[in-house]
Order: C-alpha cells, then sequence, then structure tokens
C-alpha cells in the first residue's frame, strides 16, 4: 500500500489523469491530485485487479489475443475470448462490427487495428476493419438516403452457399451492389457478407482497387466465385453486366440478357441455392440522358475487353435521394430440378430472368414517388 | 547416397541447396556465374544452353536432377541471355535426361509467377488454373520451361517429376529483388495499389527443394507458399518501413534510381506489389506432405528482425 502510495506520489497530474481515465474513474478531471491520489488508491488497492468484483470484471470482456505486443483492445464476441479478428467468427461469411458496433466513434480503434497488423486477410483480400469503415460509409446511403426497404429478407439462406441474382442499374456508380450487400448485412436474420463480383474495371482504378477487395467483393473470375461457394458464403452477381449498367433511360427496369448463365453454372457445380432479387431505385439515381457510341469507343481504347456498345451519359454528378425498394424472391434449389444439362443452365437463367422482370413490374406498378 | 545435379548452384536458393544435401551425397554443382555461397563441392563453369553442358549431363550420369536454373538473371547477365539460359538451358538438360537413362527423379524450381499477375486474373489460383493471357518474359521462360516437363513426362514413365511453384521467396539474406526492394528504409509504391502479398520464407524454399528431391519423390505440380496473407501496406507497417505511396510517374524514376544503385524490379515483381496473388496450398500439404515452417507473417517478422 505505501509503495503504492509513493509511486502515484512521483507521477505528474496529467499522468494520474491518465490513470484514472484507463480505470474510468468519475469526475477525474475536476479533481485535484490529492484527490485523483486517494480515488486511485481506492480503486488499484482495495479491489486490485484480481479480487472478485474487481476492475477487470466491471470491464466488458477484451480480447485476449497475442500476436503482437501491444494488446489487441477490442471486445471479444460472445463466448469467446478473441475478437472478431482473431479468431472469433468466420469473418469471410459474416458481416459483424469487429468493435461491437459501426460507426465514426469506432474509427479510431479500427485505425489502431490497421497499424497493429495482427491479422490476416481471406485470399480474395476482405480485410474486415476496411470493410467495416467501408460499411458504415455506406449505411449512410442505405438509411438516411436512400432509405432502403427490403421485402422477403427471409428468402437469404443463414447458412450454406447462396448465390443472390439481382438486375442491375446505375449508370455512374454501381450503388445496387452495395445496397444489396448492406441489406443483407443489415437486415438478414444472419447478417451475412455478400462478396460481389464485378468486372476487372474496380481492380484497375487507383484506390477503389484496394478498397473493392478489402472490402470483400472480387473479380469475376470463375475460380472466385467457385472459392467463394466451396467455403459455403454468400456471392451476389449482376449477370446483365455493363449490359444492364449502361442503358437508355426509356429501357429502365427493362432486364437485358443474362449472359450464358454463368451463375447457374456455379450454382450446379456448387449446390448453392438462387436467390433472385429485384431492385428499384438504381434507375432513377442518375437518371441517363443519352447513350453514346462515340463515349463506348473512348472507353474500349483505354479497357479493350470491355465490349460496350453504347455508354450512358447522365444528368447529375451527385446521386438523387431516390426511394430504394429491394426484394428478394424464394430460393430455387437446383437439386431439385430434373435436368441439369446445358440447354437446363439457360432454361434456369431465363426463368430467374423473368421472375425478377415480374417482380419488378409490380413493385413499379406499388410505387408513388420516386423520393 | 546418389548422385544428385544442382543447376543454378551459384545462385542463393542454388548454394542452400547444395550445402544441404553435400554431406549425405555426391553433389555435381552446375552454373556459369560467380557462386553467391560457399560450398565443398567443386562447381562446374557450364552456360546452360551449351551442348557441352549437355554432354557433362550425359557423362555423369545423376540419378537425381535438381533444376533450379529458371531464375531471371536479366539484372546479371542481361535478358537475352537470361532467357536463353533458363529456356534453351532446360531444353538441353531435359535432353540430356532422357538421353543418359540414368535419372529417376527430376525436380523443378519454376514460380508462382507463372500464373502472371493482373486485373483480369482469378484472385485464387490452383494448380489446375489455366495459365494464360499476357505476361512478362520471366513468366513467359516458365511456361516454356513447365511445357518441356509436361511433354516429357509421358516418354519417360519411370522417372518421377516435382514442378515446385515456389511462392515469392522472402528472407533477410536470400538477396532477391523483392526482398530487397521491401526492406528499403522507405519503399516506394503505387498509389491507390495495395498487393495482396503471400509469401515463402527463405528456408522454406530451400527445404521445399531439399525435400521433394529427397523425401517426396512425388510426380506432379505443387504450389509451393506460406499460410496466410497480408496487405502491402500492411506488410510495410509490420516492418516498421515507410510505404511512400507515389502516381506512376514518378514511381517510374524512384525505380530507376534504385535500379542505377543495383536494384532493379523486374516487371512481374512490381506487377506483384500492385495486384497480389494468392495460390492454393491444398496439394502441397496432401500430396506432397510438405508443411512450411512459416506463415505470411512470420515471414514477414522474421525478415525485418521483430518478434518471431
Amino acid at each position: 500500500m505505501d509503495r503504492l502510495a509513493t509511486m502515484l506520489d512521483a507521477l505528474t497530474k496529467e499522468e494520474l489523469v491518465g490513470l484514472a481515465r484507463a480505470a474510468d474513474l468519475r469526475g477525474r478531471s475536476s479533481m485535484t491530485k490529492s484527490q485523483l491520489k486517494t480515488a486511485l488508491m481506492d480503486h488499484l488497492g482495495t479491489d486490485g485487479p484480481s479480487a472478485p468484483g474487481g476492475r477487470r470484471d466491471r470491464l466488458p470482456n477484451r480480447c485476449r489475443s497475442t500476436k503482437s505486443q501491444h494488446p489487441c483492445g477490442l471486445p471479444a464476441s460472445a463466448g469467446s475470448d478473441f475478437c472478431g479478428l482473431h479468431g472469433g467468427y468466420a469473418v469471410s461469411d459474416l458481416a459483424i462490427p469487429v468493435a461491437g458496433k459501426l460507426g465514426f466513434d469506432t474509427w479510431p480503434a479500427l485505425l489502431r487495428q490497421l497499424a497493429l497488423a495482427t491479422y490476416d486477410v481471406d485470399p480474395l483480400g476482405l480485410d474486415p476493419v476496411v470493410a467495416d469503415m467501408v460499411w458504415h460509409l455506406i449505411n449512410f446511403l442505405y438509411v438516411d438516403y436512400f432509405r432502403v426497404e427490403v421485402e422477403g429478407i427471409e428468402h437469404v439462406p443463414s447458412e450454406g452457399a447462396g448465390i443472390l441474382v439481382a438486375n442491375h442499374a446505375g449508370a455512374a456508380l454501381p450503388y445496387d451492389g452495395v445496397m444489396l450487400a448492406a441489406a443483407v448485412a443489415n437486415e438478414a436474420a444472419v447478417p451475412r457478407r455478400v462478396r460481389l463480383i464485378g468486372t476487372e474495371i474496380f481492380n484497375m482504378l487507383p484506390f477503389v482497387s484496394h478498397l473493392y477487395r478489402k472490402s470483400g467483393s472480387a473479380y469475376a473470375a470463375r475460380a472466385d466465385a467457385i472459392w467463394v461457394l466451396e467455403q459455403g458464403h454468400l456471392l451476389g452477381v449482376f449477370p446483365e453486366g455493363v449490359a444492364g449498367f449502361q442503358k437508355p433511360q426509356d429501357q429502365a427496369y427493362q432486364t437485358q440478357r443474362f449472359g450464358r448463365g454463368g451463375f447457374v453454372d456455379l450454382a450446379f457445380q456448387t449446390g448453392a441455392k438462387i436467390v433472385p432479387v429485384a431492385i428499384i431505385g438504381g434507375e432513377e439515381v442518375h437518371p441517363v440522358l443519352f447513350t453514346s457510341k462515340r463515349l463506348a469507343q473512348l472507353v474500349r481504347m483505354v479497357f479493350p475487353e470491355q465490349r460496350v456498345e453504347e455508354m450512358a451519359v447522365w444528368l447529375n454528378p451527385i446521386p438523387l435521394p431516390i426511394k430504394w425498394k429491394l426484394k428478394f424472391l424464394p430460393a430455387i434449389d437446383v437439386s431439385t430440378i430434373a435436368h441439369t444439362d446445358r440447354l437446363a443452365v439457360l432454361e434456369i437463367s431465363e426463368s430467374v430472368r423473368i421472375q425478377i422482370q415480374y417482380a419488378l413490374n409490380s413493385m413499379l406498378g406499388e410505387r408513388d414517388s420516386l423520393f | 547416397m546418389e548422385r544428385v545435379l544442382v543447376t543454378g548452384a551459384a545462385s542463393w536458393i542454388g548454394g542452400r541447396v547444395v550445402q544441404e544435401l553435400e554431406p549425405h551425397h555426391e553433389v555435381i554443382a552446375v552454373d556459369e556465374l560467380e557462386p553467391r555461397l560457399a560450398f565443398a563441392a567443386r562447381l562446374h563453369r557450364y552456360s546452360m544452353d551449351s551442348l557441352d553442358f549437355a554432354q557433362f549431363v550425359v557423362d555423369r550420369k545423376p540419378t537425381t536432377v535438381i533444376h533450379l536454373q529458371t531464375l531471371d538473371r536479366s539484372a546479371e547477365i542481361g535478358a537475352t541471355r537470361s532467357r536463353s539460359g533458363a529456356v534453351l538451358g532446360a531444353q538441353a538438360l531435359f535432353g540430356a535426361i532422357e538421353r543418359v537413362g540414368s535419372v529417376r527423379h527430376v525436380v523443378v524450381k519454376s514460380d508462382t509467377a507463372i500464373y502472371s499477375t493482373g486485373p483480369r486474373h482469378a484472385s485464387v489460383l490452383s494448380e489446375s488454373t489455366r495459365i494464360g493471357g499476357r505476361a512478362t518474359r520471366y513468366e513467359r521462360n516458365l511456361r516454356d520451361i513447365e511445357v518441356f516437363v509436361t511433354n516429357l513426362r509421358p516418354s519417360m514413365p519411370e522417372v518421377s517429376f516435382t514442378v515446385l511453384r515456389l511462392g515469392p521467396i522472402f528472407g533477410p539474406t536470400v538477396g532477391n529483388p523483392i526482398s530487397r526492394y521491401l526492406t528499403l528504409p522507405v519503399v516506394p509504391t503505387l498509389m491507390g495499389f495495395d498487393g495482396r502479398m503471400q509469401l515463402l520464407y527463405e528456408d522454406d524454399a530451400v527445404h521445399a527443394v531439399v525435400f521433394a528431391s529427397q523425401e517426396a519423390k512425388a510426380d506432379g505440380l505443387f504450389n509451393v507458399a506460406g499460410d496466410g496473407m497480408v496487405y502491402l501496406s500492411r506488410m510495410l507497417r509490420m516492418g516498421r518501413r515507410i510505404g511512400q505511396p507515389l502516381p506512376a510517374p514518378l514511381l517510374r524514376q524512384a525505380r530507376r534510381l534504385l535500379g542505377i544503385s543495383g536494384l532493379q524490379l523486374p516487371e512481374h515483381t512490381a506487377n506483384l506489389l500492385k495486384y497480389g496473388r494468392y495460390v492454393t496450398t491444398d496439394r502441397m500439404t496432401r500430396d506432397l506432405k510438405f508443411h512450411p515452417a512459416h506463415t505470411t507473417r512470420q515471414a514477414i517478422e522474421r525478415t525485418y528482425g521483430g518478434r518471431t
């Protein structure tokens, strides 16, 4: 006790305040030095760290990772000694904030984790910490700006592989992809991560390239899609591709061809369930004025592999605050389908497209206002 | 006691492999350059793309061949000679192996660079991934060499061919461009890009080659790399290095300056730092039964001299 007193005497007031902050003592900023000392003596001396009801018990359970000489500091996930980053749960599959919640107030802790660099990323490059930051920013769009309404979220499988197939729109930025991922993360009974796959342009643009990967998305390579499904994760695809993304306004909500039906092929191969998703709102965020073939030629000069016929020229640089609606349709289990041949791939692909088109038509009929 | 032919013995990995093998075997070390590391065995100075070398192999009748001279030596002997040494050298070596008939086991050092890297590449690469698309010179060399092996295999059923696609070798002593570049105090990186890095610790690379030639003798193609993956930016932070993002034109100038001072970053490595690469190592653990002692993270920590 005396040793503790002499130790505390040797400290400056600022250092004592620092200790008080660490001990979470109330009213510390208005205390004098001797008051601080008494309060700290009470706190450290009487109920030391190991005493029952002591300091450690009052603090929330913290991660006990030993991967770095600095303590991790994040709250441990329920029933575990570790936080989400250090082996608590399947980060690649579940979207659970690593600091327990989202928000700018968690960013200092997240940035500290980035600097400590104590965790590995998954093979596609998902970095749960960066993904949390991106998710928080997206939630502003999701909650306040686009006020997304979700229907049929129960059709998203709670576990195991699933392919979310949605209609594509947007002209400027693929908001529909991130809204789809945010809907599943925010609304589903089990908050799962949707691993989106897209064109190589996302890998080529500076800054987008690594944020895209770190938030869990990847280039639409077959090997990557199979990896996601074999791990039992959710995959988000837009089979219309650029054709759906860059279309004139008079074709809004008219689903384009679904390509070669690669997603059905993937479902056959991995047994994943197919969940069609109809999204309205995306087409009006950047209303398309006209489409240009000349512009498409220019784009092809930079990205020769992009087989884009026409590029959309849109009206507004800032997205319009359109009210969005997402409708998840009942999942299709391909294992119950009699034929699994090449024609079946096209048949199922087309039936999914028609389901989405019907859902879009009925949702548009029910819509009262754009905003 | 086997008679082991080691090509590329002058390189770091060649020297280490010879050092590991020479207490137990008769080692025939071949290379055309001055050796990086000292070893007891005599180094036979042959240029691999010469018929003299092929004749030498036929005369010596090795039972095991460890072919490590698939390296990128553009910095030492120029791009053209490097390509000819690697590709024509492999052709001469495989021709000699077929002629001599004494060889029972061949280990070929390839590189995961053979998958190449870029925006249109799959993120998860396995041995069965189809290899194609644009490639740098070194990557083309590797493709050519692996094609030789594929063509040779059916005509020599009695020989087992182990092709090891080693991940980027990283360590404090290997002295390859990627290790030297990433341990600079300030590392210029490309602004807006952050490569996914999966590394192979230098000791593990040596052990993989020795293990494959001595114990496993498994016929086939194997990715060899450490577990786990970290981003380049994170890796530099772990090593307390300053990653300085530069826009592409400035980065080119910075790398040119480094090139003048003797550290040339090959194009395939520059691409790797830009995009990164991940290979699956299931076959390595299942069929080759090799387990690298270090994960990517441990390789980084060891190299930068941090905690192990």
